[in-house]
């Protein structure tokens, strides 16, 4: 196991290495400059004292080998566009928020999601099947920037049941949360439902009913371990989703979080910040997907094994 | 003599399909004594699977559906078709154990063997998990692994096929049932783990006089060890007899087809192996008369109208063929008398 572990946590480092590259040579490659309409007023020996500032006045791969060396100690440079604010500072702001209601969105999809779909397998093709897989398809057809102001209009405003925006206290995550997670509620029941038919006609199911099992004890103790495997491979890509695929909900519910300041660096060609960002997210992407595997060999003794050879 | 532990009469099982009614069994009756070792062979899709598995009623409900008048009386108490789902769970793995074909499949990939093992024993009897574990272990000593006390905390995908056969073996024997159902318990092992595989079983039904209902189209296997042969075409009965019987002096016309296709050593190589011309029937419509009628090259008139019932050889030897009809023509069998599959 511990084999395993370390094998894919070099790969992670190297996947990291290789989408810290690609973004850096990427953004030189954008058209235009990040000191925006000002600089061609500028005369041309300022630009020329700002670009020594920012280390532009150096070889691209001078400015590259410097990066990677920053990246590496944790400093993801400063903001071109706010030159008081680091990066680094940024995200430590604006992340929580964004974080937070990316788990709560996720722990109630996982919840919701999963005992949707297995109901509908239990009871496949009878009306509760139907039902859940009824929600299921409202889930995934309808788009969170649909849902979010809908929620915040009806019951936000209207009705006047929750608050309609902000980010104060536990009443303010009800709805944001809910938005984000429908169409997430949606896949994981989807999935579930799909893999808990194909695994109850599998023959050990008929084995363990042949030892006299009762449903539930089989349904429990050997169709929810086996169902659950392809679940835990797609929740590491939905997670990260969740957390950082919160712009719409975050700019309809008014909620300070990370996904407004990615917006915002990219239309002012904020390198710094849009690298950064970018390798942040990465980073997010990675990390949860390293976990997703060490969960995966947890629960299927196969893969733990596998790297034990 | 003694009741018979198992008393199958009439069954018909059927499936309700989007196209129609599948007739899967079409009225099977046998029975089973005692100690006794009962073959029931046929081709793929002949209904001895959802014979067999309808014995522990494992076919799901809907599509299976066992129809009016069949009957499966366990010993000489339990009406298995009328019996709610609550009881069926006391009798399966207690009274009646089941080996499936393929151990590659059937054990659960996620649960070590000793707690697949031990599960069944804890469901049937007030034991603590350590005393189950235990047990498990005696079991696969029992079926001839080594190193029990390890094996049992191994999960299936590090043994063998032959090994997670042997561990289904001892599965199904957790708490000693009166009948066991092995449903081509050889077909997915190589022939070598095949032959042990028979040994075992012959050796475990001689220790512990278990009844077994032996499901196979190997008639190798069914020499080896089985008292008893059901033939089976297209879910009916068309022969049964002792094992004697059936390799010596088989009386139906598809029974001499089964026993003519098996392979021999001393046959000439540039020969074709014989076969059975045709396919079995649809059983979305079973024919009127004799389902083997189409494929029979003895099939006379009567055969294709009325489907002929039982004719007794002898007092343990029937087939259902008009053939054996008083005023039906003589027929050579068209067979060396005796050609046992093992020579």
């Amino acid at each position: 196991m511990l084999k395993y572990v370390l094998r894919r946590f070099i790969y992670m480092i190297i996947t990291l290495w290789v989408i810290i590259t690609a973004t850096f040579f990427l953004m030189k490659l954008l058209p235009g400059n990040p000191f925006g309409e000002m600089a061609a007023k500028l005369p041309p020996e300022n630009l020329a004292i700002l670009k020594a500032q920012y280390g532009l006045d150096k070889p691209e791969w001078q400015q590259y080998l410097k990066y990677l060396g920053n990246v590496a100690q944790g400093d993801l440079g400063v903001s071109y566009q706010f030159p008081t604010r680091t990066v680094i500072e940024v995200i430590k702001q604006s992340f929580p928020a964004s974080l937070e209601l990316g788990i709560e969105s996720l722990v109630v999809a996982i919840i919701i999601g999963l005992l949707l779909g297995i109901i509908a397998a239990l009871k496949h093709n009878k009306w509760q099947d139907y039902s859940s897989m009824f929600i299921a398809l409202v889930g995934i057809s309808v788009p969170s920037f649909v849902v979010a102001p809908l929620l915040s209009l009806y019951v936000g405003n209207k009705w006047g049941i929750l608050p309609p925006g902000l980010w104060e206290g536990p009443e303010h995550r009800i709805l944001p949360a809910l938005a984000l997670s429908l169409g997430t509620i949606a896949i994981l029941a989807r999935m579930m439902r799909a893999s808990m038919l194909e695994v109850s006609s599998l023959d050990y199911i008929k084995t363990a009913k042949s030892k006299g099992l009762a449903t539930s004890k089989i349904v429990t103790g050997h169709m929810l371990r086996n169902a659950i495997l392809p679940i835990v491979t797609i929740l590491g890509p939905i997670a990260v989703n969740v957390i950082t695929g919160t712009l719409v909900v975050e700019t309809v519910f008014v909620i300070p979080g990370l996904g407004y300041q990615f917006v915002s660096s990219i239309t002012t060609l904020d390198y710094t910040m849009i690298t950064g960002l970018t390798v942040f997210y990465a980073a997010i992407l990675i990390v949860v997907m390293f976990l997703t595997d060490i969960a995966y060999g947890l629960i299927d003794p196969r893969i733990r094994m596998s790297g034990r050879r | 003599m003694a009741k018979p532990i198992l008393e199958v009469k009439d069954l018909r099982v059927s499936f309700k399909m989007y196209a129609g009614e599948v007739q899967a069994v079409r009225g099977v009756s046998f029975s089973l004594h005692k100690g006794e070792v009962l073959a029931i062979v046929g081709e793929s899709g002949c209904g001895k699977s959802v014979t067999a598995q309808t014995i522990m009623r494992l076919v799901p409900t809907p599509p299976s559906y066992i129809k009016e008048g069949s009957s499966i009386l366990f010993d000489g108490k339990h009406e298995i078709t009328k019996m709610s789902e609550s009881q069926m769970e006391h009798v399966r793995g207690n009274e009646m154990g089941m080996i499936f074909q393929d151990p590659m499949t059937s054990l659960n990939p996620t649960m070590t063997v000793g707690a697949q093992i031990s599960e069944g024993i804890r469901k049937h009897e007030k034991v603590k998990k350590a005393e189950a574990m235990r047990r498990a272990a005696e079991l696969l000593t029992l079926v001839g692994m080594s190193n029990a006390d390890e094996r049992i905390h191994q999960y299936p995908h590090e043994l063998s096929g032959g090994m997670r056969q042997r561990v289904m073996i001892a599965l199904s024997l957790a708490c000693n049932p009166k009948l066991l159902i092995a449903d081509e318990p050889t077909t997915a092992l190589d022939v070598t783990i095949q032959a042990q595989i028979i040994d075992l079983l012959r050796d475990i039904q001689k220790k512990t006089d278990t009844s077994i209902i032996l499901i196979t189209h190997d008639l190798g296997v069914v020499a080896e060890m089985a008292h008893n042969v059901v033939v089976m075409y297209a879910g009916k009965v068309v022969e049964r007899g002792t094992l004697n019987d059936i390799f010596y002096n088989p009386r139906h016309p598809y029974t001499w087809g089964l026993l003519r296709s098996v392979p021999r050593l001393d046959s000439d190589k540039n020969n074709e192996l014989d076969s059975i011309p045709g396919t079995p029937p649809d059983l979305y419509a079973p024919p009127v008369g004799c389902a083997f009628a189409a494929r029979c090259p003895y099939a006379m008139q009567v055969c294709k109208e009325i489907d002929p019932e039982h004719f007794e050889v002898s007092a343990e030897h029937s087939s259902a063929c008009w053939l054996l009809h008083p005023d039906a023509p003589k027929v050579e069998m068209p067979i060396e008398a005796g050609r046992r599959a093992n020579g």
